[in-house]
């Protein structure tokens, strides 16, 4: 249940879902999720009063095509396997796709089912080395039955921590507006542990939000007060395509005077990048990623702050990191149909320049080509 | 200068006064480059981690979690800009007779 949330929650951004999905939503879980779970029970409460009897045990899938060959032969065999590869391969896709969803957004990788796979290199290549894993830990001929009870446990050790963060943020009005949580409903969801009752909610959060943020006419307060925790750091940042460039590690501010008085009428800070980069072992173990391998978002680009941060200007290729260029151009651009270079990339494909070069030239293009709201 | 070097650091005005838990900028929508200013600090005597938004006058649920950051931070304080006469490694040191401003979102 656990990796599901961020696969659905990945999935309603990437198919655009709206308040108006609401209902469809709601409808998912209090008509979708309970007729599952009794289809489920019954299933189960048949097999103990029919099967245990007989003592006969389902240990395999393959038991299950037992009686509908008796049944109906090699036409309704055939068909029965069909629906057992649509479902295996789909339910091994979902949680390929949670586990690529989940470690690309983490990371700040491009990401999306959508996208084409040169444009998200390392989101698809953790989805396939997930899949090898998966595939190759069940020929090592592993029961998976225990496999998966042993996944249940790591998921209800993860559960809290995942809930707590969607509880959160469905109580979180400046998120989800009218569509935030009550006391009624945070009482159903603490009782039943159930993230359903925040994910419809949740899924309309990116459609209020930008109702307030800066770009939007009915959106007058000047200033607008940021905190760096609470607004800034670890959003994504979104090109002016939509595309997933990175997630913010860090602010960079223009001249503070380190070690020496300020003067009482110095003025202010200001805001001169976003930095990015590598960031997860320093978290970790302390320390900080060399500046080198920081890539640099000059503020002046940004359009809009809001659930996450938009560009006023597109992906440069020098951008990405280092992985994702690898990772594009040494594996998934060499698999068939995966090198679906957007139009106009190829022409920026310099790898020579340093980064410092690279924000230079990103900078002068961010002032050049910004369009103000 | 970046923010995570000023994140956690130790407050002091005469004596230890806190850390930084998060840093307020004023972004101003009305000129051009949309400049976001540091507003000031955010100084909790207790705790270094974030508030995670419990800060914001309007946010009050769920209560449990809400009242758990808020006895957590209790205490804090905002220091405007003007506010701070030195930034050190890890320690920064507030001017006499600094205001002590609330630390609750608008």
């Amino acid at each position: 249940m656990t990796p599901y949330e961020v696969f659905f929650s990945s999935g309603a951004v990437e198919e655009g879902w709206t308040t108006k999905d609401l209902s469809e939503s709601r409808a998912h879980v209090l008509v979708g999720f309970p007729l599952g779970g009794w289809l489920s029970l019954a299933i189960a409460g048949c097999a103990a009063v029919v099967l245990l009897p007989e003592l006969i045990g389902v240990t395999a899938l393959s038991q299950v095509m037992l009686p509908v060959a008796m049944a109906g032969g090699k036409l309704l065999l055939a068909f029965i396997i069909l629906g057992v590869v649509a479902a295996t391969s789909g339910a091994a896709l979902e949680t390929t796709l949670s586990a690529g969803y989940t470690i690309a957004q983490f990371l700040g990788w491009p990401w999306g089912k959508f996208r084409p796979p040169a444009q998200a290199a390392c989101f698809h290549l953790v989805t396939m080395i997930c899949l090898v894993l998966g595939v190759g830990t069940l020929l090592t001929g592993v029961d998976p039955i225990q496999v998966t009870e042993l996944s249940v446990v790591f998921s209800a050790v993860a559960l809290p921590l995942t809930y707590l963060l969607i509880l959160i943020v469905a109580n979180d009005s400046q998120y989800m507006g009218e569509h935030v949580n009550g006391r009624a409903l945070n009482g159903i969801s603490r009782l039943l542990g159930d993230h359903s009752c925040c994910r419809a909610r949740c899924n309309s959060a990116h459609d209020h939000y930008w109702s307030w943020t800066m770009t939007s006419d009915s959106y007058h307060q000047s200033p607008r007060w940021l905190d760096a925790h609470l607004h800034l750091l670890d959003r994504q940042v979104l090109d002016v395509h939509g595309v997933p460039i990175a997630v913010i590690d860090d602010l960079e501010l223009s001249d503070i005077p380190a070690g020496r008085e300020i003067p009482p009428d110095a003025p202010p800070p200001m805001i001169t990048a976003l930095p990015s980069g590598p960031t997860l072992a320093t978290r970790i173990f302390g320390g900080r990623p060399p500046e080198s391998r920081m890539l640099r978002t000059p503020w002046v680009a940004v359009r809009e702050v809001g659930v996450v941060i938009k560009l006023s200007v597109g992906r440069d290729t020098r951008d990405l990191s280092w992985t994702e260029r690898w990772v594009r151009d040494h594996v998934i651009g060499r698999i068939p149909g995966g090198r679906h270079t957007p139009k106009g990339e190829e022409s920026d494909h310099d790898q020579s320049d340093t980064e410092a070069v690279a924000s230079r030239d990103h900078y002068r293009t961010a002032r050049r080509t910004r369009v103000r709201p | 200068m970046i923010i995570t070097e000023l994140l956690g650091a130790r407050v002091f005005g005469p004596e230890f006064l806190g850390f930084v838990t998060d840093a307020r900028f004023s972004l101003d929508t009305e000129s051009v480059g949309l400049p976001a200013r540091l507003y000031g600090f955010i100084v909790s005597p207790h705790a270094r981690s974030s508030s995670l938004g419990f800060e914001r006058s309007g946010v009050r649920s769920p209560w449990p979690i809400a009242a758990l950051v808020r006895w957590r931070h209790r205490g804090s304080f905002l220091v405007k800009w003007a506010g701070i006469e030195r930034i050190d490694v890890s320690r920064i040191q507030l001017r006499p007779g600094f205001g002590r401003g609330s630390p609750e979102l608008p």
